[in-house]
């Protein structure tokens, strides 16, 4: 029997849609905040004019720090989520076959259910069926 | 391919533990088989119930994801302990879990549930005058 089983990225996909949200929002206001810069303000009567910035340092002080801020805020709030994106979801088939869970721990040692005999009366069992 | 590759580690170790809980608390073994069902779900899971060890004692929850189909299999003993509107209840938690498309969490509370009422069996002799 040939099993197929399919892994859904949705939480991923969302989560890099966030990021790319917020990596887009602030290069916009880097880059709207840089004429101003460029222009400069005028110094108060007494004070030596400060340095000016070059344009990486520019750059770096409001385009790259507040980016790679960002990414580490969104990094460590998406991170798990991202990791446990890989979860099993219902209605696919399972590509690995039967899996048993439970029996403390180990791998039970079973027949094949497809084939094992019903060794007890079907009076004796119980149970419910559900549907989703 | 090995088997339990469907589930996360993480997803495998938290029903592990749920079915090791319930188990605890009703005094019987729970198992969770997670397979695509060859024909009549119940009567497949029925027949991988009768293959566990003490089967009598055993509580085999079936879950067939590609069907969507969810089965609870008590045992002689077990019945005894979770009657069949018990597992009923459960079996309605567990596929409200697998409709929001959480299907290792939709187990680990339906096992919580039948761990629970397990611990709690009916009062038999209330049921005749």
């Amino acid at each position: 029997m040939v099993y197929g089983w399919a892994v859904i990225s949705r939480t991923a996909t969302r989560s890099l849609a966030v990021v790319a949200v917020v990596v887009a929002w602030t290069v916009s206001w880097a880059v709207a905040a840089l004429p101003a810069l460029a222009r400069g303000t005028v110094p108060p009567e007494g004070s030596e004019p400060p340095e000016s910035l070059t344009l990486v340092e520019t750059l770096g002080l409001f385009v790259a720090a507040p980016l790679a801020l960002f990414a580490l805020i969104a990094l460590a709030v998406l991170g798990p989520s991202i990791g446990r994106s890989t979860r099993h979801r219902t209605g696919a088939s399972l590509e690995a076959g039967p899996v048993w869970v439970g029996h403390g721990g180990t791998e039970p040692v079973l027949g094949d259910p497809g084939t094992a005999e019903l060794t007890s009366d079907p009076g004796e069992r119980g149970g419910a069926s559900g549907r989703w | 391919m090995a088997a339990g590759e469907g589930l996360s580690a993480r997803e495998r170790a938290d029903i592990e533990r749920a079915a090791q809980r319930a188990g605890d608390l009703a005094g019987l073994t729970f198992s969770v088989l997670f397979a695509d069902a060859e024909g009549d779900v119940r009567a497949y899971s029925e027949r991988a119930h009768a293959s566990l060890s003490h089967p009598a004692s055993s509580v085999l929850v079936f879950v067939d994801p590609a069907a969507r189909r969810l089965e609870i299999v008590t045992g002689s003993d077990a019945l005894r302990r979770i009657d069949n509107r018990a597992a009923k209840l459960a079996a309605l938690a567990m596929t409200s879990g697998f409709s929001n498309g959480d299907l290792a969490g939709g187990v680990v509370d339906g096992l919580q549930m039948l761990g629970e009422y397990g611990n709690h069996p009916p009062v038999m002799h209330t049921d005749t005058p």
